[in-house]
Order: C-alpha cells, then sequence, then structure tokens
C-alpha cells in the first residue's frame, strides 16, 4: 500500500457514507427501538428479578455476559441487510445515474475503488455495528441499573458494571465481526461482481446464477453438490468453526442442580480451528478471484 | 512542441445486435501541446468513441499514447495530468457541493480548492445544497468549475456547454481562454455549437463513420478551402474545376473547392474563407455523395 492510497483512502470511505445515509441511520434506529424497549419494559423484569433464585445471582457473570453479546444481533441482523444491499448497489448506482464518468476524471484506480468498497463492507460497516452496539449497551444497562435499583438482593450496579465481563464481551463480539466478515467475503465478493456486471435487475444477477445452479444440477444429474456448499456458506454456522461449546470442566450448583458453568464468554471462542479451517482458506481465495474479475469488469463498463 | 495525444491505427470495435461496430477505424491523428482541438463530427460519428480512448474508459485497438501512457492500462495515472467533462453534467445527486470540492481536493493532486470555491462563488450555487436540488446549468456550472481549478495537461471537453443558457456559454469559453489556457496546456473538445467555437479554436479534427475526413491547423483553412458562389452563368466552367461539394442557397449554387489556386476561382464568383460550419457540411456530406 502506497502512500497516496493510504490517503485516498479514508476519503473514499467517507464518500460512502456520503452517499449511503443508511449506514447512520439504520444503527440509530435500532439503538432507539432498543433504549425505549429497556426504558418501558422493567415491569416484568422488575417481576423476574424479584424472583430470580440467589444461586443464579452468585452466579450472574456469564448470564450477563451473555445478554450483551445479544444486545449485538439486532444490529447484526439490520447492518447485515443494510451491507447487503450496499453492495449490491456499490458499484451499479454510479452507472445507472452516469456519474461514473465524473468519478473516472479522477486520478483514482478502480482497484482503490473497489477496495474502497470492500473495506466499507467488511472493516468499517462491522466496526459501526460493534460501536452501536456498545453505546446502546451502556444506555440500556444504565436505565437497568436504575429501574433495579432498589431490588433488595440484587446487587445490579456491581453486577452490572465489572469492566471485565465488558471487555470479554466486547472481545468476543469484536472476534465475531471479524470472523463472520471473512466467511462471508465470497458471498461479499459475489454481490460486488453482480453489482459490476449488471446492467438492470443486479439483485436477479446476484441470486439467479446460484438457483440456477442448484436446481440445474438437481435436475441433470439428480445431485446436490452446489445446494450443499450454498448452504455451507450461507448458514453454515457448524462448519464455521469460530465458536465452539463450552468444554471446560467447571461445575456449578444452581437449585441443586449441578451445571458446567464457564467463567468467560471468551472460552466460546475457537480462532485455532477457524484460521485452520480449510473452509475460510477457500473462501478466501474465491473471494480474491471475484474481486479481481470485478476490478477487470469495472475498468471496462462505464455505463448500465 | 511535443504531441500530446499521438493515435496510429486506432480502432474500437463493440458488437451491437446489428453485428459488429467499428466506432473507429484504423484512424491516425496527433495533437500538439498548447493547441486547442476541435473534435467535430456528426451524431455516431465516433467522437466519444475517440474520447472515451484518450480518457482510457475501455480497451481500444492500436496505439494510442496520451502524456507518454496507455490510456486504458494508466488511467489513475494519467487523470492527474488530464481532465474532463463529458457530454452532460452527470454529477451524482446525492453529493454535496461542498462534498465535492473536498472530495476532488483530496483525491487530486493539481486542485485548488480556493480557485473551485472562487469560481462558485461568482455563481448562485449554494455550498450546501445537493446536486439532485440544482438546476441543470447549475450542475454544468459546478462541473466547470470543479475542472477549470484542475492544472491538467489535457483537459477534455465533451459538449461542456450543453444546457447551458447563451450568457454563461459566452462567459465559459471566455474564462477558458482567459483564466485557464496557456501554451502549456492543450484543450480537446467537441460540441455541436460549431460557430460558437469557431474562433477559439486552433485545429480541426473532423470524423465520419469511424474515420478522419479532415486534420488540419484553423489557420490553414484559408489557403486550403475555398468557398466560392457562382454566377449561374459559370456553374458548368465551376464544376470541371471539381468542386468537393455543392449546395444551394436562396437560388444561387455555392461550390467548396480543395487547395485550387483561388485567383482562378475568383473569377468564377465571390470567393472567399468558408466558415468551420459550412466546411463542416461540405466535408461530411461531398464525402457521402
Amino acid at each position: 500500500m502506497n502512500a497516496t492510497l493510504t490517503k485516498t483512502l479514508p476519503l473514499l470511505i467517507r464518500r460512502e457514507f456520503w452517499e449511503h445515509r443508511a449506514f447512520v441511520i439504520a444503527p440509530a434506529v435500532v439503538a432507539g427501538i432498543c433504549v425505549f424497549g429497556a426504558i418501558f419494559t422493567v415491569k416484568w423484569l422488575n417481576l423476574i428479578a424479584n424472583h430470580v433464585h440467589p444461586d443464579l445471582v452468585k452466579h450472574s457473570d456469564i448470564i450477563i455476559s451473555v445478554a450483551l453479546s445479544f444486545v449485538s444481533f439486532p444490529f447484526a441482523i439490520v447492518m447485515g441487510v443494510v451491507t447487503v444491499f450496499y453492495l449490491l448497489d456499490s458499484l451499479y448506482a454510479d452507472r445507472k445515474d452516469r456519474s461514473i464518468l465524473f468519478w473516472k476524471s479522477l486520478p483514482l484506480s478502480d482497484t482503490s475503488t473497489v477496495a474502497a468498497k470492500v473495506l466499507t463492507a467488511t472493516v468499517v460497516l462491522p466496526l459501526m455495528t460493534l460501536a452501536a452496539t456498545f453505546v446502546t449497551s451502556l444506555l440500556m444497562a444504565f436505565i437497568l441499573s436504575l429501574r433495579l435499583n432498589n431490588v433488595e438482593h440484587l446487587d445490579i450496579w456491581r453486577m452490572l458494571w465489572q469492566p471485565d465481563i465488558w471487555r470479554q464481551v466486547y472481545a468476543v463480539l469484536l472476534y465475531g465481526m471479524f470472523a463472520s466478515a471473512l466467511w462471508y467475503l465470497p458471498i461479499t465478493a459475489w454481490l460486488m461482481l453482480a453489482s459490476a456486471w449488471a446492467r438492470r435487475a443486479v439483485l436477479l444477477w446476484a441470486t439467479l446464477p446460484p438457483i440456477l445452479a442448484m436446481f440445474g444440477e438437481n435436475i441433470l444429474f439428480d445431485t446436490a453438490y452446489v445446494a450443499a456448499l450454498l448452504r455451507y456458506r450461507l448458514f453454515g454456522w457448524l462448519d464455521f468453526k469460530a465458536f465452539k461449546a463450552y468444554q471446560g470442566d467447571r461445575v456449578v450448583e444452581i437449585d441443586g442442580d449441578e451445571f458446567a458453568w464457564p467463567e468467560s464468554v471468551t472460552e466460546f471462542l475457537d480462532p485455532g480451528a477457524f484460521f485452520t479451517s480449510p473452509g475460510l482458506w477457500s473462501g478466501l481465495v474465491v473471494a480474491g478471484l471475484l474481486f479481481w474479475a470485478t476490478i477487470l469488469i469495472r475498468r471496462r463498463r462505464n455505463e448500465v | 512542441m511535443a504531441a500530446v495525444i499521438e493515435a496510429r491505427g486506432l480502432s474500437w470495435r463493440f458488437k451491437s445486435r446489428a453485428g459488429e461496430v467499428r466506432a473507429l477505424d484504423n484512424v491516425d491523428f496527433n495533437v500538439q501541446q498548447g493547441r486547442i482541438v476541435g473534435l467535430i463530427g456528426p451524431n455516431g460519428a465516433g467522437k466519444t468513441t475517440a474520447l472515451r480512448a484518450i480518457l482510457g474508459l475501455g480497451p481500444y485497438e492500436g496505439d494510442l499514447k496520451v502524456l507518454g501512457l496507455d490510456p486504458y492500462t494508466q488511467r489513475d495515472e494519467l487523470m492527474k495530468q488530464v481532465c474532463f467533462i463529458a457530454d452532460v453534467a452527470v454529477l451524482p445527486g446525492w453529493l454535496r457541493v461542498n462534498q465535492a470540492v473536498e472530495f476532488v481536493a483530496g483525491i487530486h493532486p493539481h486542485f485548488r480548492a480556493d480557485r473551485a470555491l472562487q469560481l462558485l462563488g461568482k455563481t448562485d450555487i449554494k455550498l450546501g445544497s445537493r446536486v439532485r436540488e440544482l438546476s441543470k446549468g447549475m450542475i454544468t456550472q459546478l462541473h466547470l468549475a470543479l475542472v477549470m481549478a484542475i492544472d491538467a495537461k489535457l483537459l477534455v471537453l465533451d459538449e461542456p456547454t450543453l444546457g447551458l443558457d447563451i450568457i454563461y456559454r459566452k462567459q465559459f469559453y471566455e474564462s477558458l481562454l482567459g483564466d485557464y489556457f496557456d501554451e502549456e496546456r492543450t484543450i480537446l473538445l467537441t460540441t455541436h455549437q460549431v460557430e460558437e467555437v469557431e474562433n477559439i479554436l486552433t485545429d480541426l479534427l473532423f470524423i465520419d463513420r469511424g474515420r478522419v475526413v479532415l486534420d488540419t491547423p484553423m489557420d490553414e483553412v484559408p489557403t486550403k478551402f475555398v468557398q466560392v458562389t457562382v454566377s449561374p452563368d459559370r456553374i458548368a466552367e465551376a464544376r470541371e474545376l471539381k468542386p468537393f461539394y455543392e449546395r444551394e442557397v436562396f437560388g444561387r449554387t455555392v461550390m467548396y473547392f480543395q487547395s485550387a489556386a483561388s485567383d482562378g476561382l475568383r473569377r468564377l464568383g465571390d470567393a472567399r474563407t468558408p466558415s468551420v460550419a459550412d466546411l463542416f457540411v461540405a466535408k461530411i456530406k461531398g464525402a457521402a455523395a
């Protein structure tokens, strides 16, 4: 990476934010709903808090960690959808409104244009998702602390506001965001390829070829390798080895029964398995080839 | 003077439903530094295609060097020295005026933001406006302000004043000549309003159906071409001198001759140097006949 690229890339990424205001609006809306929920649903929460078993209160660290991690789900889902539509639009919108000739009149290589969009989708948006989750979690935790302040056997301030818990949760979320960004990189590349290629109906170009390949294979050969491959990449959370079940031998007693009970959510991480999984690396190779094809198409296709 | 653009055997083919189209067919031409070249041709002649090849917007066949670079593979490098405006105002609707200035300032090493802002200050454009809120003329003004704030060696203008009113068109060409152009720079422009640029061009490049039909400096036009309004009794005599085009104007016959001795032609009627527009029509129609 040369000096001009380190100077232009941040500007290119800001350009994406100028164009796509959903990057800011979408997480703001989700945050609003979450905070609103925290304010107005504490009645039944109070009820639960009043009847919670003292053993659970004693071993609450992991429960709170998991609950804090779950705050990321609505953000991740909404930002995932935003990212997919962003990618479909990324190399199509400026061809459609013909502004591509303006962008191409500037000393910018097609490689840096594509690179800025890939970075936006795989680094910047996940980081924003995480930041939005963090701010929202702080607000929600604060609201809940105030609301559950007078529940007697619940020392809510001590339970919720442990820096270690927050550190562990955000280590897990950061890792999870980037593991999935890497896992889904071939999908990212495929969507951008469709966006660079299609003269209209980008969504159809992105979805029809794999669907046709799936049915074609099924009809012609009565096999389902394409379907299996797609399922593996899209929903293969079991094959996506970034996380694992708790394998430690720590056991705690809750209401007379024994439970396997990890001390920290970081014990669910399995970076060793993830970074040595052939699924990850073969996906990255495919993504590289698709990005290369995307850049070649971007170089010569200046209209819809 | 060095050649800014050198094209040898330049061809551009594309496939259409009707079969393969040769938008440019084995074309040779040079553009020298410090010239203002008018690239003129009828619709579909290959003007825009020629500009696209020069700007690196697609793969071509043959040899093409712009400022010594291969435009297609070295476009990003080339665009540090070249700026262009495509045929219509094509800035994206979501972009704000100040964002446009900030973006180009960050990307272009030879862009002077203060100059762009000064040019914009002379217009009614507000810095906070989005492009989609501007009129078509304002978008063009914005685009021109951005481009004219770039110290480029080659400026390519494809129908730059399309959609502008006559006052702004005149202003544009005046500032192009007065503030922008100097001996170091080269301008290549296409326009349908040939009369408007006639006085500023130094060179003519006519193309028709993918081929160059005329490539001449303006100051050689008077010695190369003569337009004669022929006296009615001399028409047969005049035709023997082989005009490359003739037409009827208000009942009188006007003939166009190539590098003929104008002394001899003067006897036939009123002889003078054709305007660029007339020469263009004569060349294109004459070639078609």
